[in-house]
């Protein structure tokens, strides 16, 4: 036999490893929130949003474009047409078949959603205006805001804690809600009803790019160049000063630099480059700017990420946490994290932006609408659980009861170590099984073939048996657990009767306690009619013992 | 079964730290500490660090686990934690060590100074074997083996159980009535404590403005009483919330008492409840019951493996069992409860049986059960070819289309290198691929020539994640052999970064 060397690369460098997870871009299973859900209906989605105070609330579409909401429905914020909390999912009914181009959330809540046709709909929270619509009051179900926006495309918007800010496909930007430190932009500190468009220096530019912070905003043009306005006590603006602004101000010490994207926290701003460089500014109480320190910036400072280009940055205004990523895949995070306070970007184990705010951040909400990309390739388990009874790969077959199961002598071999010894040196194409059922052996090829078994409690005892044969430790269990999860008034003396046949005494003591427990309705059941003589007289014994006829 | 990765906080350590657990507690006022045991019995801890309550020794929170070296190779056997927080533990051994908050003497070392570091709790606990410890907000018990019961720190409401409110500094042990009796199961609420003795009765004192001590009534009590409505009852399990209780018999039947402003009776309404009420969950005998001094939640597994939860979920009032997609009654604290702390020592069982995945992984390039080799470079690998058809297209036509190689025992490949061509066999066994990035070009290659679109991604991922300065121009170099145009492009990018 040959010697092989299986680590050995030659003169190749260090090995990196890549596993199934480094693919997996997003993982909802990340938010506790989506525990609610059961495993099909998370399969089914496609985008999802968690927000709210406490990260109790979330919205998520499905692959048929349905729309779905769960939690606790603060200021009517799942749109669902009432304040009734639910931890089941429900249908957006109202938005059925539209489909989500980009969304946002305030603390009241409310929700700003722009579909892929450029409309946008708002819900929830309302007590500023927020939602747009011209009135104060909380918006139960969402609805249509056209004013001032009926003849553009919107493709972005973003909230505040009270304020929403709209971006359209010509670059335009629109703003309204609360407006007590201008946050609005419209020159004044008055809250704006409806929507309003932002001009004053960005008359004439074409914006690619906005964010909110709680009480302000951004922009930037296509130019990368930076605006800002609204509060400005944490120095967010980035201006060198503290003073709010009312309308949009270029940040002059970004001169210079092309800007791609900005990211606001509660009360601090980062801006990527194009040259992938990350710049922070604001509040840095929790060390959020990644400076290494905890003082407030009021102008833009260099922060510092391994030597690797930096593709994302992620913020948002409920936190104040900050994130990173590489163009290597890397995700950093600094900030507040679950209590501390993190003053300079920390490596994490993640993949993806979005983790870090789902298990560090406070509250864990999510900072953008996630985004989850099917993949229907199959994994080596996936694979064969496929192939499992298709004669199309098969190279052998079982007859069993005069039906055919079709599978591979490699896999039992490899599986079994009753197959692995049989089937040494067989060139059989069929082999024929007498001695268990056709549903019994099925199973127990399938447990082969995926590590499951599915079967009514009656077949599993079958099953139990075979597992005995074999010396199957695991099949055993799983068999077990079947018959006690699918025990049930009407089939317990069946299966306490199928217990005592296969000598199976954790079983049997499980079943026997069963019929105790509910020995009325066991005893009227036609299986206690049925029951052999010896098994009653001893189950009579029995229980008397246990006390079960005493009144 | 136990998952600690559906704890958040556990998501700070590295894949390697996590496959280590074996034991683990998540607590703090925010589920922001954390403490946990390795397979080599070795203890760990790391978090906020509120009221030094890690005992590492200072008050430094840390985002990295640090070693509690007094601790280690002791095998903690039972741990229970207050809201100061403080922590306290008992070993194998029967020996009790506590460290943290210290306000009211919770400790139990005779002071209300901060405990910074582990320290053996001795008075009156040296010659007892303990084999449990509960902790309310800010006091402590813990029971012997000979079933006596110990009690100490904040009795502002009788919790303690000395039948006066002063506060106590060391372990005193609990007499009164439960003097001559055996107790086999205790539990504390935020300011009350419960036990159940050897013969099913169940025994509560301390705080009772919510009825949770099952009296019928709203007083408080200074001294064990026995909670007389479950006469002909055999509870063998309690466990207390905020200000709820819970009792699990011997017949896997549930009852409930106490408060119920978020429904964490079951019972279908708000109403506190000053009597045990049997819950109803389905049909089936209970097995185990769950809650948490720190929360309103309440949870319950089945012998048929259901976990049900009810009251406080997510801000939310369930008032009623709710069926969840848990197999453990610990994944409720982690997902649902505020704050999201254990409600018990967590175990984590690892099983030793091969999964499908892990068989096939396991017979890569193992020529015992192989049926096919592939020689490459003068080396062989050993396949399986039924495992090639089902996971790779390219193989399945191939084996079908050319019968003679479907007969050959050996089949010649030139146009790969060996250690690309068998990590592309490993990736069909495995679904993972292992190289250095200059070798990921070339296996890049081979997944575009067989159309295999995952494992071109999985090549990306390795090179994007082993791109340094040092090896950017040889994997341009490499790139350009393999005229891979996407990735000379962003090598050269990164080499002109910088010059």
């Amino acid at each position: 036999m040959e010697e092989e060397v299986p680590g050995f690369y030659g003169e190749s460098g260090k090995s990196v490893q890549a596993t199934l997870s480094s693919l997996k871009m997003l993982d909802v299973g990340k938010w506790p929130i989506f525990s609610l859900c059961s495993e099909e209906e998370l399969q089914l989605i496609r985008q999802a949003c968690v927000f709210g105070t406490a990260g109790n609330e979330v919205l998520y579409t499905t692959v048929n474009d349905e729309i779905f909401v769960l939690g606790t429905n603060c200021s009517g914020c799942l749109g669902v047409g009432d304040i009734q909390s639910t931890i089941e999912p429900r249908r957006l009914d109202s938005l059925t078949g539209k489909k989500i181009a980009s969304l946002s959330y305030g603390s009241g809540p409310h929700i700003v959603l722009a579909t892929t046709d450029g409309e946008v709909f708002t819900w929830g929270h309302n007590a500023y205006s927020q939602l747009g619509n011209g009135t104060t009051n909380h918006g139960l179900v969402p609805c249509h805001i056209s004013t001032n926006l009926s003849n553009k495309q919107v493709i972005e918007v973003a909230c505040g804690s009270y304020h929403s800010l709209v971006l359209t496909s010509d670059g335009e930007v629109f703003a309204w809600g609360y407006n007590n430190s201008g946050q609005v932009g419209s020159g004044s500190t008055a809250n704006q009803p409806i929507p309003r468009r932002v001009t004053g220096c960005l008359q004439n530019k074409v914006v690619m790019s906005i964010a909110c912070g709680q009480m302000c905003s951004m922009a930037v043009v296509d130019t990368g160049e930076v605006y800002v306005w609204g509060y400005n006590g944490n120095g967010q603006l980035g201006l060198g000063s503290s003073g709010n602004q009312p309308t949009p101000c270029r940040v002059a010490a970004l001169q210079g630099i092309r800007v791609q994207r900005v990211a606001c926290g509660y009360a601090h701003t980062l801006v990527l480059t194009d040259e992938g460089q990350i710049y922070a500014w604001g509040a840095n109480s929790y060390g959020q700017l990644g400076t290494g320190n905890k003082s407030n910036q009021s102008y833009p400072t260099p922060v510092v990420v391994e030597k690797d280009r930096i593709i994302e940055i992620a913020a948002c205004h409920s936190a104040h946490t900050s994130a990173a990523k590489s163009q290597g895949g890397h995700v950093y995070m600094w900030g507040q994290c679950r209590g501390q306070s993190v003053i300079l970007p920390h490596l994490t184990h993640f993949c993806c932006t979005d983790d870090v705010f789902a298990c560090f951040a406070t509250p864990a909400v999510t900072w953008r609408l996630l985004s989850v990309e099917p993949d229907d390739h199959l994994t080596v388990a996936e694979s064969l659980k496929r192939e499992f009874d298709n004669p199309d790969t098969a190279d052998l077959k079982f007859l069993v009861d005069g039906k055919y199961i079709y599978a591979h002598k490699v896999l039992l071999k490899i599986r079994c170590e009753h197959f692995r010894s049989s089937l040494e040196d067989s060139e059989d194409d069929i082999v024929e099984m007498s001695e268990f059922s056709y549903p019994v052996f099925r199973a127990f090829l399938e447990y082969l073939y995926t590590d499951n078994i599915s079967l009514p409690p009656e077949e599993a005892v079958g099953l139990l048996d075979l597992a005995t044969f074999y010396s199957e430790t695991r099949l055993k269990k799983l068999c077990q657990q079947t018959i006690k999860q699918g025990i049930c008034e009407e089939n317990a003396i069946a299966l306490l009767s199928a217990a005592v046949k296969y000598d199976a005494q954790d079983l049997e003591e499980f079943c026997f306690r069963f019929c105790i427990n509910h020995l009325t309705v066991v005893t009227q059941t036609s299986g206690f009619a049925e029951m052999d003589h010896d098994l009653l007289k001893n189950f009579i014994s029995k229980a008397s013992r246990v006390g079960a006829f005493k009144n | 079964m136990v998952d600690v990765g559906k704890w958040p906080i556990f998501t700070l350590l590295s894949p390697q730290e996590t496959g280590s657990i074996r034991k683990a507690c998540v607590f703090g006022i925010s589920a922001s500490e954390a403490i946990y045991v390795t397979d080599s019995d070795e203890v760990f801890v790391f978090g906020l660090n509120y009221s030094n309550c890690l005992g590492t020794g200072d008050n430094q929170s840390t985002l990295v686990p640090k070693k509690l070296e007094a601790l280690c190779g002791k095998r903690i056997k039972s741990l229970s934690y207050g809201s100061g927080p403080h922590v306290l533990l008992s070993t194998e051994d029967g020996v009790v060590y506590a460290w943290g908050h210290n306000g009211y003497s919770q400790l139990g070392n005779g002071t209300t100074n901060q405990g910074i570091a582990p320290i053996q709790v001795c008075t009156n606990l040296l010659v007892k074997q303990v084999v449990e410890v509960a902790c309310g907000s800010h006091h402590s018990m813990a029971l012997a083996a000979d079933g006596e019961l110990f009690a100490w720190g904040y009795n502002n409401c009788g919790q303690v159980g000395s039948g006066s409110t002063a506060n106590q500094p060391t372990p005193r042990k609990v007499t009164n009535c439960l003097h001559t009796k055996k107790v086999v199961n205790i539990a504390c609420g935020q300011t009350s404590s419960m036990a159940v003795l050897d013969s099913g009765e169940v025994y509560g004192w301390g705080y009772n403005g919510n009825g949770q001590l099952g009296l019928g009534n709203n007083g408080n009590q200074l001294t064990p009483v026995r909670v007389a409505a479950l006469h002909g009852v055999c509870v063998n399990q309690i466990v207390c919330g905020y200000a709820h209780t819970l009792a699990l018999t011997d017949e896997g039947l549930l009852y409930a008492w106490g408060a119920n402003t978020y429904g964490q009776l079951g019972t279908g309404s708000k109403n506190n409840l000053l009597s045990p009420t049997q819950i109803m969950v389905e049909k089936e005998r209970v097995i185990e019951i769950a809650a948490c001094h720190s929360t309103h939640t309440s949870a319950a597994k089945t012998q048929g493996g259901h976990v049900y939860m009810w009251g406080q979920c997510r801000g939310q009032s369930v008032i009623l069992p709710h069926l969840t997609h848990f197999s453990c009654t610990d994944d409720v604290f982690a997902c649902f409860g505020t704050p999201a702390v254990s409600w018990r020592l967590l175990s984590v069982e690892h099983e030793d049986f091969l999964t499908v995945a892990e068989s096939l992984k396991k017979e890569f390039d193992s020529p015992e059960t192989a049926d096919l080799k592939f020689r490459i470079d003068g080396k062989y690998i050993h396949v399986h070819k039924a495992v090639l058809k089902i996971r790779c297209e390219h193989f399945r036509s191939m084996f079908q289309s050319y019968w003679n190689e479907d007969m050959k025992e050996v089949i010649e490949i030139d146009q790969f290198s060996y250690p690309v061509y068998r990590a592309f066999l490993q990736y069909l066994y495995t679904d993972t691929v292992d190289l250095p990035p200059e070798d990921a070009i070339g296996l890049l290659d081979l997944a575009t020539s067989y159309c295999e679109n995952r494992l071109k991604r999985l090549c990306q991922h390795i090179i994007k994640r082993g791109i340094t300065v040092e090896n950017a121009f040889s994997l341009f170099s490499a790139a350009v052999r393999y005229d891979a145009e996407n990735y000379s492009t962003q090598c050269f990018k990164r080499f002109e970064h910088k010059p």
